[in-house]
């Protein structure tokens, strides 16, 4: 636990090193890989995807009620 | 800590027929003593973490927890930095958000996105429609308790889209840490996703009129189901 502490604390004084804090907030609106579209997201599980049809088809049963 | 409370309890009600008179609660079980337990504990009340951070706010937990809070330019650095100290930031972070209780509500959250061009938005719905839902890749992904935080300018362009993320299971309610600790957007009812959670299409795709400072947007508004 404290080996782990002090690599996390030495991690964080390098980061607040390289990345002074006061950067400008939201310097370029693009900053997140998925909205710039170079990073695909991965694929969901089967069973995500069988649960969205599933519910999809449930909602347009009930609409179609 | 809570355990010898229970042995002793529980040691006391085997030896004898009397019912244990203390036997503490199970958010005892999760009792912090430091702000660095939060890497071995689970399930722990973000109140309490909260209450322990705001305590230590020198201890290398709440400073990685702080530069999430902060979101600017080192957290948008290490999100995604392929440096050694950004992917110890990133292990710690992970760790942190799984082991907090989850956020139960029937309510909602939000999220906006921004893109640079109607293009890349399209190809990011389609991209999910194709596959019926998203899966969070990254370390955690933020959302809003509110639809006017997500709408807003910071999270939602002209080329943006807003989801509404129902059903949701895993999200971590982190509003409460980042007002102790003095983050610098306590006032965003932040949630975050652990990585891996998975998001379903519950509906087709809607439009939705967001009129901010005399401008009308209109954005695809997507229900998600988190599954």
């Amino acid at each position: 636990m404290t080996d782990e502490l002090q690599k996390l604390a030495k991690a964080l004084d390098q980061i607040e090193r390289r990345y002074p804090a006061g950067g400008k907030r939201y310097s370029t609106i693009v900053e997140n890989p998925y909205e710039a579209g170079y990073m695909p997201f991965p694929m969901p599980s089967k069973r995500a995807v069988a649960a969205g049809r599933r519910l999809r088809k449930h909602q347009s049963q009930s609409a179609a009620k | 800590m809570g355990e010898p409370l229970i042995y002793a309890s529980l040691k006391r009600c085997l030896l004898s027929d009397s019912r244990p008179t203390v036997f503490p609660s199970m958010a005892s079980l999760h009792r912090l003593h430091s702000a660095a337990d939060l890497l071995t504990r689970s399930r722990i009340p973000v109140a309490h973490a909260a209450a322990v951070l705001a305590r230590e706010p020198n201890s290398p937990i709440t400073r990685t927890v702080k530069l999430w809070g902060d979101d600017e330019r080192p957290f948008k650095n290490l999100i995604r930095a392929n440096t050694a100290a950004a992917r110890e930031w990133r292990r710690m972070m992970g760790r942190i958000v799984l082991h907090l209780e989850c956020y139960r509500s029937d309510e909602p959250v939000y999220r906006g996105w921004s893109f640079p061009n109607a293009k890349t938005r399209a190809a990011f719905i389609a991209s999910i429609q194709r596959r019926g839902g998203f899966v969070n890749g990254r370390i955690g992904m933020s959302a809003s308790r509110t639809k006017r935080v997500s709408t807003g300018r910071p999270f939602l362009n002209r080329f943006g889209l807003l989801w509404e993320i129902r059903r949701h299971r895993l999200a971590r309610d982190v509003s409460p840490i980042f007002r102790a600790i003095g983050a610098k957007y306590p006032r965003q009812r932040e949630v975050i996703f652990p990585r891996g959670c998975e998001f379903v299409l519950a509906e087709s795709p809607r439009e939705l009129r967001v009129v901010r400072g005399g401008q009308t947007l209109r954005v695809p508004y997507l229900v998600l189901h988190e599954v």
